[in-house]
């Protein structure tokens, strides 16, 4: 059994967090103003662009929203760790430091009804996967909650196929239009039940699956049907990327979840 | 572009939607939490801590460090606002500023109360955070982010959305 320090668990995500909040490595070579804008949807690509540059000049955060923090473990059969009994706390007290002492925005509130904000930006969502090996690894992505907000499940029947997902896809976008802060990374799980979809959708977005490129170019072929661009404005760029995480399923079901991200795609990890 | 002072009503409203201008001055900046206080404030005719009438107002909530020069604001979305618009109204803002579009009801509503609504650019935080040079809380600092807050701001890009005759640019 290997045992990773907890100190180094938390130090190492803290450090992370604060990587992801500036300067992300998903987003080092981003570009948003391409040749073929104009109008409204140019201007809002240079200021996206300007928005990058000065957060990594100035050390700003690139979003107020600092996100909500999501983490995804990879954990070895042969890997465990010091410091507490379960990773949670770890991964909690990574989150205290980056975000208490960091100054950044914290904005989990403790109780969807009462919203009194926890004041450390925990708890963390945390998803364990385990795997063979002594690897712990880490994947983060600070998910803002607007384009959490414009995010959904469906549970189609299994006539509506590639054709009825799609057509999901396109409804949630136009849904979403600009208060979601596109262009969109477009994440979609498939199969499973209602709960394990939401999951699926957020592997797709967080390790680049691509189960089924047959539905993401059916769903690329439709984006400019949706009409608007960057910043929601009118334009030809909703989208950057579509991903699609597949997975068996009950035989009366379709599960769908189209997880949308922002522009602001702060994802990156870390192996311990 | 053209430098708009918030304080300047006739030019606001002389600005066509779809146009990109440069608002300067002080911003009041509230969200979800504060909106619900100062709605609620107002529904038990109690005094506001702050009027509302003739100021513009931004759906934001900052990080901590924007008055060192290391924070980011940036506007939040503006249809999760709507509940709040029948409180707005009878306030009188000038302006709201923030993220996407209302839908048409509300949008019909702004234009009954001669409100105009100009979008910033979601998730332009670092961007915006650099062109404001003050942010002091004016009430509510229990609620955080979700306080009420004056942002001075210059060179604050934002287009017009729905303008002072009405029309709208979607």
């Amino acid at each position: 059994m290997r045992i990773v320090d907890g100190e180094t668990i938390i130090s190492a995500l803290a450090r992370l967090i604060g990587e992801l909040v500036t300067a992300p490595p998903s987003l080092r070579d981003a570009v948003f103003s391409t040749p073929d804008l104009s109008g409204a949807e140019r201007e809002a690509a240079a200021i996206l662009d300007e928005n990058l540059r000065i957060a990594r000049a100035e050390g700003r955060p690139l979003c107020q929203d600092c996100g909500m923090v999501q983490v995804w473990v990879k954990k070895g059969k042969f890997a465990s760790f010091s410091g507490a009994s379960t990773l949670r706390p770890l991964i909690d007290e990574a989150v205290r430091r980056a975000y208490r002492d960091g100054g950044l925005r914290c904005s989990m509130v403790k109780d969807p009804f009462d919203r009194k904000n926890s004041g450390d930006n925990t708890p963390a969502s945390v998803h364990i996967e385990e795997i063979d090996g002594a690897d712990l690894e880490f994947t983060v992505l600070l998910k803002g909650g607007g384009s959490e907000n414009v995010s959904r499940i469906a549970m189609l029947p299994p006539s509506a196929g590639r054709a009825g997902v799609a057509d999901i896809v396109l409804t949630v976008l136009r849904d979403a239009g600009g208060s979601g802060c596109p262009p969109y990374q477009v994440a979609v799980g498939i199969g499973g039940s209602f709960d394990t979809v939401a999951t699926l959708a957020k592997r797709a977005l967080l390790f680049d699956d691509d189960d089924d490129p047959e539905l993401r170019d059916l769903i690329l072929r439709r984006v400019p049907e949706l009409g608007y661009g960057i910043a929601g404005f009118p334009g030809v760029r909703p989208v950057t990327a579509v991903r699609v995480a597949t997975a068996p399923t009950h035989i009366a079901m379709l599960p769908v979840a189209v997880l949308l991200n922002c522009h602001a795609f702060r994802r990156g990890g870390v192996s311990l | 572009m053209r430098k708009i002072p918030v304080t300047d009503l006739d030019a606001l409203r002389s600005v066509k939607a779809g146009e990109f201008v440069a608002l300067e001055g002080v911003l009041l900046a509230m969200r979800d939490r504060t909106l619900a206080r100062l709605s609620a404030m107002a529904e038990r005719g109690e005094p506001l801590p702050v009027p509302l009438a003739g100021r513009v107002i931004f759906f934001a909530g900052p990080t901590p460090g924007l008055a060192e020069g290391r924070g980011a604001v940036g506007p939040t979305t503006s249809r999760r606002m709507a509940a709040y618009l029948p409180f707005l109204c009878d306030a009188g803002p000038t302006a709201l500023v923030g993220k996407g579009l209302f839908d048409e009801k509300d949008t019909e509503r702004l234009r009954s109360c001669n409100i105009l609504y100009l979008q910033a650019i979601g998730g332009a935080g670092a961007y915006y955070g650099a062109r404001t040079g003050g942010v002091a809380t004016v009430a509510f600092e229990e609620y955080g982010p979700e306080a009420l807050f004056e942002l001075t701001v210059r060179d604050f890009v934002v287009m017009m959305t729905l303008d002072g005759s009405g029309a709208v640019r979607r």
